[in-house]
């Protein structure tokens, strides 16, 4: 028995390493399941403990799919229970340190978040510098250009397009923006969980 | 023709997979269960075979969600067991659940029955 436990220490040690960030208490409610299981289905078990720790583990599969399982409910339930830009945030860092898909949504939704609160807070300027922030366009022959100002104000010949719009026009967007980053965010997230068949 | 298992496969995989919630709360109408009993009846009453590690991160879920209870019980012999039992919402959701797959599987039963069960 004490070769097949040096096993199930190891199989778990590997699955502890993939749970790093999930409280001590929760960790070790996890550990001591799945040891339990694990043990019952080796004293089931008929013929050389070997061959039984073999399969009890291959039937398990791998420890880091398992920690990834929990880490990921882990990451759901928090954005979920929350679901503020932050928290959200937080989780999807957490998952970028983990894989290459994980640290390009991160990526995607930091520009999302980004371009959300620029929205909101040209809005918010608008009404404290009227003249330094909103959309201008020039439309000379041949030279058009359109872009939002921040504090220099508008260039030249430019024409202010939304005026005091800008205040609805920018939350609206901004909201929509962040909703949006918000709902793939999550979306993505859930699509982690997924268990083995 | 290899192309057209394979799709088959993969929708296979995904329609246990979409099921695998719904079974496993049916699976605990009858009372407490612990993890290694939960897998037995899944594999027996449903023909659902799972990666036994990855039972358990969905249970956590389901339990987070407040449709399962857990506590440790001592079992006679040898180690402690982790029980799992619907909740009151677990109950209501279940309850919800087989209603729906009822009324869909009935649908799609009845548009099934003009397609031959082997290709000919």
């Amino acid at each position: 028995m004490t070769a097949a436990n040096g096993k199930i220490d190891s199989y778990l040690k590997r699955v502890r390493t993939g749970l790093r960030g999930l409280p001590d208490p929760e960790v070790t409610e996890i550990l001591n399941e799945l040891r339990a299981h694990m043990v019952e289905r080796l004293e089931l078990a008929s013929g050389s403990r070997e061959v039984a720790i073999e399969s009890v583990l291959r039937s398990f599969g791998r420890p880091e799919q398992i920690a990834a399982l929990y880490v990921a409910e882990n990451l759901v339930s928090r954005a979920e229970s929350s679901r503020t830009p932050w928290t959200i945030l937080r989780s999807l860092f957490y998952w970028s340190t983990l894989s290459v898909i994980g640290f390009m949504v991160f990526m995607i939704c930091v520009v999302g978040y980004g371009i959300g609160v620029c929205f909101f807070l040209a809005a918010l300027m608008k009404p404290i510098h009227p003249q330094a922030v909103g959309l201008w366009y020039r439309n000379d022959p041949g030279n058009f250009s359109l872009h939002v100002g921040g504090f220099l104000g508008p260039a030249g010949q430019e024409h202010e397009l939304l005026g005091w719009w800008l205040v609805p026009v920018g939350c609206s967007l901004g909201g929509g923006t962040i909703l949006l980053t918000t709902h793939f965010a999550l979306w993505s997230l859930r699509r982690l969980r997924s268990p083995a068949l | 023709m290899a192309q057209g298992h394979e799709v088959a496969d993969k929708w296979e995989v995904q329609l246990r997979k979409g099921c695998l919630e719904l079974a496993i709360l049916a699976s605990l109408w009858g009372g407490r269960l612990y993890g290694l009993e939960l897998l037995r009846v899944l594999e027996h009453e449903s023909d659902l075979v799972i990666t036994e590690g990855t039972v358990y991160p969905l249970l956590s879920r389901l339990r987070s969600e407040d449709l399962l209870d857990a506590e440790w019980v001592e079992a006679e012999l040898g180690h402690p067991r982790k029980y799992y039992r619907l909740t009151p919402a677990g109950r209501r959701r279940v309850v919800a659940m087989a209603r729906t797959w009822s009324r869909f599987s009935a649908k799609l039963d009845h548009l099934l029955r003009a397609v031959p069960k082997e290709e000919g």
